[in-house]
């Protein structure tokens, strides 16, 4: 069973590198080796671009969306659905929770796709030149209020977010170290821009006020100058817990489910000599995130950290479309599908604050739950979908089924989806009751589709399902 | 579900995307309601009067009537300071009461808490629509999210062969038995289980319920006819939340927006008939309220974002009446082309909160607000 | 910037502007086609967003600067005889009779000249007669309407009432062949030309649909590192802060041609955000890239309602990025007035430039 342990890693890595893959893709990039898979996702300039001149064709509202959803999800959800380059839409997802910047208050969705636009091209190169980027970002300078940052008068919003949500975490630095890093950004804004009336929007432009710059001496984390807001993210990136905020991060998004942030300061990682290794990673590499990312893929903790993972609705909508298939093309009725997230709890493009999300068991309540199943049992359960009707046709290939190989056959093709005893009991209990299922004639064919699609329909109800 | 039937409870209507304000409060004696609205002015021949000074927007014909009645309450220029004009934030603002930074609690969410600790009903609050309403999002509380129709509401829909869904829900319920001691698993357990009960006791609402009042074949009609579902099968649920819209309009206010509020209306006049029908209206408060106004000068076929907005409250208990000062028209006295707030929002919560919920209500709004006259 | 163009004996002038971002009444929600209609008036297809608000087909006068009028809205989004989803293609034929495509559903629907619904015709599939997204559209002298059947890679020809007459071309990108065409013209001598989207070129095909010559090739602005919006959403996004167009004849995804009297063509070259003016050989002969320096009428009164959008104005360093065209969509010559009208689709309006035959020049030392 060596090859199928072989699919149950390289879906591991899909689900967590990208958003899941089907079982033909999964056989060929076996076929290719795990880390030539590796290396793959993390040169995503490899694999050709999302072709965006389609969506605009189709929905061309997509492109400046302004302040009301969905045309802004619509996009969003469009590059989710159809990238070739899933691991760099991963990091530009994983950048948009860390460095959260939400539409409730910039409302403008075009200013945050550029803002993921950032994410997506320099997400997974140097930490320090995307923090000086992301300090420039027109949409972070607004969402934090560093337009209303002066020489004469410092607002710390950005330059305290920056430290405590950014880069280092509470306890690493003093609010005199704050303060000193607000004013190294004063003058650091964006141009007016031409108002969206009458003809629509117009992007934001970075622009330096050398003559709004505090440019007195600052002392800032035990260095003293005349620091401009580049130097201050040269002293940050330097600092031992900035390697090791950085990495806790990736571990939590990549490999397993932590305590969040704030409880960073007072609980130790679960895997410390895993931290520890991505850490001594990033400093080496000088704040190279692709050097960690290849490292922690291939590593031992991320190959064992099976269904650590509770999957954001994100993960969820994308994980399930790119499953089913028959989503890649614009068609009317998109807006309402890349609002999905949103009903489960992740409102993409607009997290209920800097903090981001709270992930883990807290993307479940009642309501998400019951959200989350359906939406994808709804997918699942509709076998003129083509990845569906391919689950059908491994399914069939094998001829007549018993209740133990519907249910298996199901699980391991949903994944492969690894159970408890309990669970897998109940799925065969009710495989039972329809007996063997074949596709030998007509009527029973008809009958085999529709106990597929109700198996798949049960499983990913499941409390294993809602793992990655 | 012991809750005695006569518990308050709360309706609130939330017409999104910002109504405009002139529009629906006519000044229709003033003569810079003319000079400001050339292009989507109401005729003075089509408007409500309600009294010398105001008229309603000709397709709040209902509403007038319950104005008539007395039990209608306007409250005016409602809003507050710095205004932001964008959608998202001033709605937030209205759900968080929160204007100067992001909050993430709602004021219902908090309302739920206190009424529910426990969370011994699950459907204390039941929102209609596919999303949670931020006004109602605090971690841990339980809100029914009510997407479609109420009789599609819970678990795999998509099975829809009765004695297999049976079935097959009863496997869903084994499954989350939940296993003490196993953390997350625990959780989902209880959640899950939760999320079912929920769907059981909502279940029986459509069954029970039987009405011979006609509801509009609009989308509001249909939230608030569930909502009727809900309250007349005594299941304890105390705050309900649905919103109509969008009010957004920029372009084409005319006939938009009249079209908007006829829905608005003639549901809400649906609604109440059938409360009052089966003797269940007395304990109802409805809250219309929308996250702005919109701008004084129409700009050749819409209105675009605003500030101040008129909010209503209405129900059996309510004293109508205007409350509070419209605010002026007059150019010095607008705030970049728009209606300056003269009552702060958080003033009707309060108002609510004290003496329909009967709960404290600095804790949720943040501090102490006018209490406004329009309940005993 | 210059408002005149003047090029190899030809004189563009920048008229006015038309129109302003709305989705319904008095303005444009993202136009797919245009076409002509009578006495200066243009016939515009909305594709609206998401929210379904939006779609529809809007007639409107445009005249001089500041007499723009809306004379009439149908082919709302709904259900049912009149309505749409996805509006695309409209055409008008000798007596007025508009024709529009919905390229979700797969029909086209035809009105009078006030907007009421006639009739409408269509169904999925590849088979003669079948459409699958169909795009442009445009009448013959004898009355029958060509179809860009966009998801076939085809051109059909139908009778007015929908009766399949014959069809031409194929998926591909080889002579005569398409990939995903979308905007269609004919010339006086009814010859065929077409926007071959995908194959970022226009084709020019006989009456019979024999293929005769083709103009442009794919290229676009090199992405500087950091930007790579500067296609992608519009030409004023590169990190330096300059426009960036290609040279002339390289094409990214054109989406409609027209033909002058002269026989001088112009193509809406979507992706690089201009119009390209060719000679009748096909030779490169100006480009146009927007030139909005004057408010539309409509637009002035958006910001004469909103005072804080006219304080925003005041205080923006450079209006230039607005005088521009961000992803123009159609292309139109009406040879009564030799005006060329484009569809300006991202800034929901119309940028009227006059093609001027009595030019004379000034005196250099003025």
């Amino acid at each position: 069973m060596a090859y199928q342990d072989d699919i149950a890693l390289m879906a591991h890595l899909m689900r967590r590198a990208g958003f899941g893959a089907r079982r033909d893709e999964l056989e060929a990039r076996v076929a290719k080796g795990y880390e030539a898979t590796v290396e793959e996702l993390i040169h995503p300039e490899t694999q050709p671009p999302v072709d965006v001149y389609t969506l605009l064709r189709y929905h061309p509202a997509a492109l400046l969306p302004g302040g009301q959803p969905p045309m802004g999800n619509v996009n969003y959800m469009y590059h989710l659905v159809n990238t070739k380059r899933p691991l760099e839409e991963k990091v530009a997802l994983f950048w948009h929770h860390v460095f959260a910047t939400g539409n409730s208050k910039v409302d403008n969705y075009d200013q945050l796709l550029l803002q993921i636009n950032l994410f997506r091209e320099r997400g997974m190169g140097d930490y320090r030149a995307l923090l000086v980027e992301l300090a420039r970002n027109p949409t972070m300078l607004f969402w934090l209020d560093n337009n209303e940052n002066h020489g004469t008068a410092v607002n710390e919003n950005w330059g305290r977010e920056l430290l405590e949500l950014f880069s280092l975490g509470v306890g690493s630095y003093t609010e005199k170290d704050v303060r000193e890093a607000s004013r190294a950004f004063t003058g650091w804004t964006f141009e007016t821009k031409i108002p969206r009336l009458p003809y629509g929007r117009f992007p934001w432009k970075f622009e330096y006020r050398a003559e709004d710059h505090d440019d007195g001496e600052k002392e800032f984390l035990g260095h003293r100058g005349r620091f401009n807001g580049e130097d201050i993210i040269n002293i940050v990136v330097e600092q031992p817990a900035c390697a090791r905020f950085v990495c806790r991060h990736l571990y939590n998004f990549f490999v397993a489910d932590e305590p969040q942030v704030p409880a960073w300061s007072i609980e130790s990682p679960s895997d410390p000599k895993a931290i520890d290794t991505l850490t001594a990673t990033f400093r080496e590499s000088h704040y190279d995130i692709r050097s960690v990312l290849r490292v922690l893929f291939n590593s031992s903790f991320f190959k064992n950290a099976r269904f650590q993972h509770m999957k954001s609705p994100a993960e969820v909508v994308v994980g399930s479309l790119r499953l089913v298939g028959g989503y890649e093309m614009p068609r009317p009725g998109y807006g309402d599908l890349s609002m999905q997230p949103s009903y489960m709890g992740q409102d993409l493009l607009n997290p209920p604050s800097v903090e981001g999300w709270h992930t883990g068991q807290e993307w479940i309540n009642s309501g998400s739950l019951m959200a989350r199943i359906n939406f994808v049992a709804q997918l699942v359960g509709d076998p003129s979908l083509p990845g569906v009707r391919a689950i059908i046709d491994r399914l069939k290939a094998k001829g007549t089924l018993s209740p133990e190989q519907l249910v298996d056959g199901c699980l391991d093709l949903l994944g492969p989806v690894e159970v408890g005893a309990d669970t897998r009991r109940e799925l065969v209990d009710q495989a039972k009751e329809w007996g063997q299922i074949s596709w030998d004639r007509e009527v029973s064919a008809q009958t085999a589709d529709k106990r597929v699609g109700e198996m798949l329909q049960l499983i990913v109800a499941t409390r294993e399902y809602q793992f990655a | 579900m012991a809750a005695t039937q006569k518990d308050p409870v709360l309706v609130v209507v939330q017409l999104s995307g910002g109504n405009d304000y002139l529009n629906t409060v006519i000044p229709y004696n003033n003569p810079l309601y003319r000079d400001n609205r050339p292009a989507v002015g109401i005729p003075d021949a089509q408007v409500l009067p309600i009294d010398k000074n105001y008229a309603f927007h000709p397709a709040m014909a209902p509403l007038k009537k319950v104005w008539d009645e007395g039990k209608l309450a306007i409250l005016h220029g409602t809003g507050y300071t710095n205004s932001p004009r964008s959608h998202f934030r001033s709605m937030d603002i209205w759900h968080t009461c929160e204007p100067d930074k992001v909050g993430t609690e709602g004021w219902l969410g908090r309302v739920a808490r206190e009424y529910d600790p426990n969370k011994e009903n699950v459907i204390t609050v039941v929102s209609f629509g596919p999303s949670l309403f931020r006004a109602l999002a605090v971690p841990g509380v339980p809100v029914a999210c009510v997407a479609g129709p109420l009789e599609k509401y819970g678990f795999l829909p998509t099975v829809q062969e009765r004695e297999l869904r049976l079935k097959v829900l009863d496997r869903f319920a084994r499954m989350y038995a939940p296993v003490v001691g196993s953390g997350v698993m625990e959780y989902l357990g209880t959640t899950g289980l939760d999320s079912l009960k929920g769907a059981d006791v909502l279940k029986v609402a459509p069954q029970r319920y039987a009405s011979t009042v006609k509801y509009p074949d609009t989308p509001i009609a249909r939230k608030l006819q569930g909502i009727a579902q809900v309250h007349l099968a005594g299941l304890g649920s105390r705050i309900f939340y649905c919103d109509h819209g969008s009010f957004d309009t920029h372009a084409g206010q005319n006939p938009g927006h009249g079209t908007l509020w006829s829905a608005v209306a003639e549901g809400l006049d649906a609604f109440m008939m059938d409360l009052r029908q089966h003797d269940h209206a007395d304990n109802v408060l409805v809250l219309l309220f929308s996250e702005f106004g919109r701008r004084v000068h129409d700009n050749g076929s819409g209105t675009d974002h605003g500030a101040a907005g008129p909010a209503f409250v209405l129900g059996d208990k309510v004293k109508g009446g205007h409350y509070g000062d419209y605010p002026s028209l007059k150019a010095e006295h607008l705030v970049q082309g728009d209606l300056n707030p003269s009552m702060d929002f958080r003033s009707i919560y309060s108002t609510i909160l004290e003496k329909w919920l009967k709960v404290s209500s600095k804790p949720i709004v943040g501090r102490a607000f006018e209490q406004l006259a329009f309940l005993n | 910037m210059a408002l005149t163009t003047v090029a190899r004996g030809r004189v563009y002038d920048w008229s006015h502007a038309v129109g302003r971002g709305a989705a319904a009444g008095t303005g444009f929600n993202y136009p797919q086609t245009m076409c002509l209609g009578k006495g200066g008036t243009v016939i515009v297809a909305n594709r609206g967003n998401e929210n379904n608000f939006g779609m529809r087909v809007n007639a409107v006068r445009i005249g001089a600067p500041g007499e723009e009028e809306l004379l009439a809205e149908f082919f709302k989004w709904g259900e049912g005889d009149g309505r749409s989803t996805w509006p695309f293609g409209v055409a008008v034929d000798g007596q007025g009779r508009v024709y529009a495509s919905d390229e979700w559903h797969n029909t086209i629907s035809v009105f009078d000249s006030d907007g009421k619904f006639l009739r409408k015709w269509g169904k999925t599939g590849s088979g003669d007669g079948e459409l699958v997204r169909p795009a442009g559209l445009v009448c013959e002298k004898n009355g029958n309407v060509i179809v860009v059947d966009s998801g076939n890679n085809r051109l059909q020809v139908f009778t007015p009432d929908g009766k399949f007459v014959a069809k031409c071309g194929k998926g591909g990108s080889g002579d005569g062949e398409f990939n995903q065409p979308w905007g269609i013209t004919l010339d006086q001598a009814g010859n065929i030309y077409v926007a071959d989207w995908k194959n970022h070129r226009v084709q020019k095909l006989s009456p019979q649909g024999k293929f005769l010559m083709k103009i442009g090739q794919y290229g676009t602005v090199p992405v500087p590192q950091g930007a790579y919006a500067v296609t992608y959403m519009g030409p004023y996004l590169s990190t330096s802060g300059t426009p960036g167009y290609p040279k002339a004849a390289l094409l990214n995804h054109p989406t409609d041609v027209a033909v002058d009297t002269d026989g001088d063509i112009y193509v809406a070259d979507w992706g690089n955000h201009r119009v390209c003016i060719f000679d009748s050989e096909g030779s490169p002969l100006a480009t146009l890239i927007g030139d909005a320096q004057v408010m539309s009428k409509w637009g002035q009164q958006s910001i004469d309602a909103n005072p804080d959008m006219m304080k925003a104005r005041r205080r923006a360093k450079s209006l230039e990025p607005e005088f521009r065209f961000c992803f123009p969509t159609a292309v139109d010559f009406d040879p009564e007035t030799d005006r060329i009208i484009v569809a300006d689709s991202q800034r929901n309006r119309l940028q009227v430039y006059r093609k001027v035959r009595d030019y004379t020049d000034f005196q250099a030392n003025l």
